[in-house]
């Protein structure tokens, strides 16, 4: 949670955007000529299935310091919400009001021009933000250093890499002083440092009581940087509150959009098929893995960790036959695939002499030692020597841990230890 | 065309705290924009050209050569006297009017991944093509003074009339340009019938020729027609070149009902042409 509570009264409003909804008519890329369009005017009739709504019946209030998260899949309307918040779409029906100035981050560089310099393209890039040379010289330093290009700032930006592109986008963007961010994605541009350095910087402004509207498909981003978050689908707001509660809705929804259809694709390919190798699932299939089940410290199955909860595993198989001395394997993953581990019960010394028939495996974690994020699981049974794959599934399975207050721990893993500080007395006693 | 129709009483969205009431406002507002998109023109055009600038200067030269050689063949028997300056003060407005027509009737088609992106008056696009263009026009005209001091011609006593007839073209080229511009976003058409509709205008208006050639009086279905004044009067452009030719060749200080009816003509374009822009500027987002 930001610093910036003060109670809604002592805000002051920056856009209110009421009931807005936008028509598009379908096939708009189909390029009209002048022939189509004289057949047009002989045949004058119109439908409403010509037409569709990318954005229904929204309504959005931002006050100073308010930072809100927007949530959806791809074709929910995000992107035509910001196009009409930064006035590039007009809506068909609805309302903004603003008194803001609004930055808006939805496309870094734009009217970058190749064969210019980067110095001339800074004012160039920045007077379509509507700002006055003045305004401009006054910052320029400022924008040649935080885009850290340096003495490649007199040469043409299509000598750039696309990295120098960006980040020139970027600090134009940040120095036009907004009182409201619109960010969409762009955090997702340039190298880790530079990343960073986005990131610090928006922190920053949202400190400064600069208001943020922030779309990103990681989840992450928007628990960690708003407090408000709005869920679109299909256009319209399917939820809005707090942002870690909205997060969480939003998860179990897309893990239970992603379940289903893995269980489609796992029910149409045909039972009988041996050894056919699939990219999510591969084996002889003697012992089948019927199913994974995730409990949580009361024994629920859950898809919902918090960091420290115990997690169980339970793998239940059916092996067709009888097989001896089996090997029972798990991997955890992070959803960008960083593999996080992968344990096998033989190399952990628990030998099982032979399986036949229904059974579950169990692998417990005490206290899960993950950081919030999204994580994958992939399941397998393997023969003795883990050479033959009876049934692995590769990342079939995702569970989300949780953050239980705010901010949490960056990386993968929490490892469980103590701080202390020891003086350099101590130490010297200690060495001695 | 086809305009979303809805009940639209939304309130156009500012970048900035001070909202501006009326589009020229808007328009004056982002002047740093038009500004440097000019200077962007004119900087990308000679960029990488080993003459830079010194181009717009060449290539009136260039055309003077080429059609003084041609009008020789072309016009034995009308001689006009110092033909290259003549040749001039009309080529060179003609140029100016239609690359600046073709350009901007594509400016905001060209431009159509900023218009998607960022919110900003679009009609600063096809305006500053036309005056990157009339940059390079006033760059030409060194070249015409250049030759007249050259050939040894007086000039006018009425050429303190120039910058009003260049702004009079100036106002009616943005009408042109700023209706082409929208008729493209919608018809792609455009710019094609565009380039055979500019050749024949070029060839109808006395660029090259005097308007001489064209009979004063001449029979169609029996009813006796001045060729010369209809062209006059049906085109703006001969006004304007005929206007330019008064004052640099003919040292004539021009006739005031020329004067005011080529006004009168520009201002009504620049009208027409700025509200079908505004009409249709807040659906270009959609369209390109």
């Amino acid at each position: 949670m930001r610093a910036t509570q003060q109670p809604d009264n002592e805000k002051r409003l920056l856009l209110q955007a009421t009931n807005l909804s936008k028509r598009f008519r379908l096939q708009r890329d189909r390029q009209r000529s002048l022939q189509e369009t004289f057949i047009h005017l002989l045949h004058r009739r119109r439908s409403d299935a010509e037409y569709f709504w990318p954005l229904r019946d929204l309504s959005l209030t931002v006050r100073t310091g308010d930072a809100i998260g927007i949530l959806g899949q791809n074709g929910s309307g995000k992107s035509t919400l910001l196009k009409l918040l930064t006035g590039v779409l007009q809506p068909t029906t609805g309302e903004i009001h603003t008194n803001a100035r609004i930055a808006s981050l939805l496309e870094l560089g734009a009217g970058f021009h190749p064969d210019l310099t980067g110095r001339e393209n800074i004012f160039l890039n920045a007077s379509i933000y509507g700002l006055s040379s003045r305004f401009i010289r006054r910052y320029l330093d400022s924008i040649i250093e935080f885009a850290e290009i340096g003495e490649f700032i007199d040469t043409p930006v299509k000598h750039y890499s696309s990295g120098m592109y960006v980040r020139l986008g970027f600090a134009v963007a940040v120095h036009t002083q907004p009182e409201l961010l619109i960010v969409d994605e762009v955090l997702t541009v340039g190298d880790q440092v530079f990343q960073q350095k986005c990131m610090h910087r928006i922190e920053e402004m949202l400190d400064e009581g600069v208001a943020l509207i922030l779309v990103s498909h990681n989840v992450e981003d928007i628990r960690r940087l708003c407090q408000r978050a709005v869920w679109l689908q299909n256009g319209r707001m399917r939820a809005e509150g707090r942002a870690l509660d909205v997060v969480d809705e939003y998860l179990a929804y897309t893990n239970e959009l992603f379940y289903a259809q893995q269980r489609a694709e796992i029910e149409e390919s045909p039972a009988n098929m041996i050894t056919a190798p699939n990219a999510q699932r591969w084996g002889t299939y003697q012992v089948e893995i019927v199913g994974v089940e995730l409990c949580n410290t009361k024994g629920q199955g859950t898809e919902q960790f918090f960091p420290g909860e115990m997690m169980r595993i339970r793998i239940h198989y059916m092996a067709k036959e009888r097989i001896v001395r089996p090997t029972f394997g798990l991997a955890i993953y992070r959803r960008d695939g960083m593999h996080v581990n992968g344990p096998n019960s033989v190399d952990e010394g628990y030998q099982l002499e032979e399986i036949e028939g229904k059974g579950i495996m169990e692998y417990c974690i005490e206290q899960l030692p993950l950081n919030p994020g999204r994580y994958e699981l992939t399941v397998a049974v393997y023969n003795h020597n883990a050479t033959v794959a009876f049934d692995h599934q590769h990342r079939m399975y995702s569970f989300d841990v949780g953050a239980r207050h705010g901010r949490h721990e960056e990386g993968v893993v929490h490892i469980p230890a103590t701080w202390r500080h020891i003086s350099v007395e101590e130490e010297k006693v200690v060495a001695n | 065309m086809h305009q979303t129709q809805a009940q639209t009483n939304a309130v156009r969205l500012p970048v900035f705290v001070d909202r501006p009431r009326t589009r020229l406002a808007t328009l004056w507002r982002y002047r740093t924009l038009l500004y440097n998109l000019v200077l962007r023109d004119l900087k990308a055009r000679y960029k990488n050209s080993a003459l830079g600038f010194l181009w717009s200067l060449l290539n009136p030269l260039a055309m003077m050569v080429i059609f003084t050689v041609i009008s020789t063949f072309l016009f034995r028997d009308n001689n006009v006297p110092n033909y290259p300056i003549f040749l001039l003060a009309g080529l060179l407005p003609w140029n100016f009017f239609s690359v600046s027509v073709m350009g901007g009737a594509n400016s905001i088609v060209a431009n159509g991944y900023l218009i998607n992106k960022v919110y900003f008056p679009r009609e600063v696009l096809p305006i500053a093509t036309v005056i990157a263009n009339l940059v390079n026009f006033l760059l030409a005209l060194l070249v015409l003074f250049a030759v007249i001091i050259f050939f040894g011609m007086p000039f006018s006593p009425w050429i303190w009339l120039l910058p009003v007839v260049i702004l009079i073209q100036t106002i009616f080229t943005v009408g042109i340009v700023l209706f082409l511009s929208t008729l493209q976003v919608y018809y792609r058409d455009t710019l094609l019938i565009l380039d055979v509709v500019i050749l024949a205008w070029f060839f109808l208006t006395p660029v090259f020729y005097p308007a001489s050639v064209f009979p004063q009086a001449f029979e169609v279905a029996g009813v006796t027609v001045n060729i010369q004044r209809l062209v006059y009067i049906l085109n703006p452009m001969a006004s304007l070149v005929n206007m330019y030719r008064d004052l640099l060749y003919w040292g004539y200080r021009t006739d005031l009902d020329f004067f005011l009816r080529t006004s009168v003509t520009a201002i009504v374009i620049f009208a027409f042409g700025y509200w079908f822009f505004a009409r249709h500027s807040d659906d270009f987002s959609e369209e390109v």
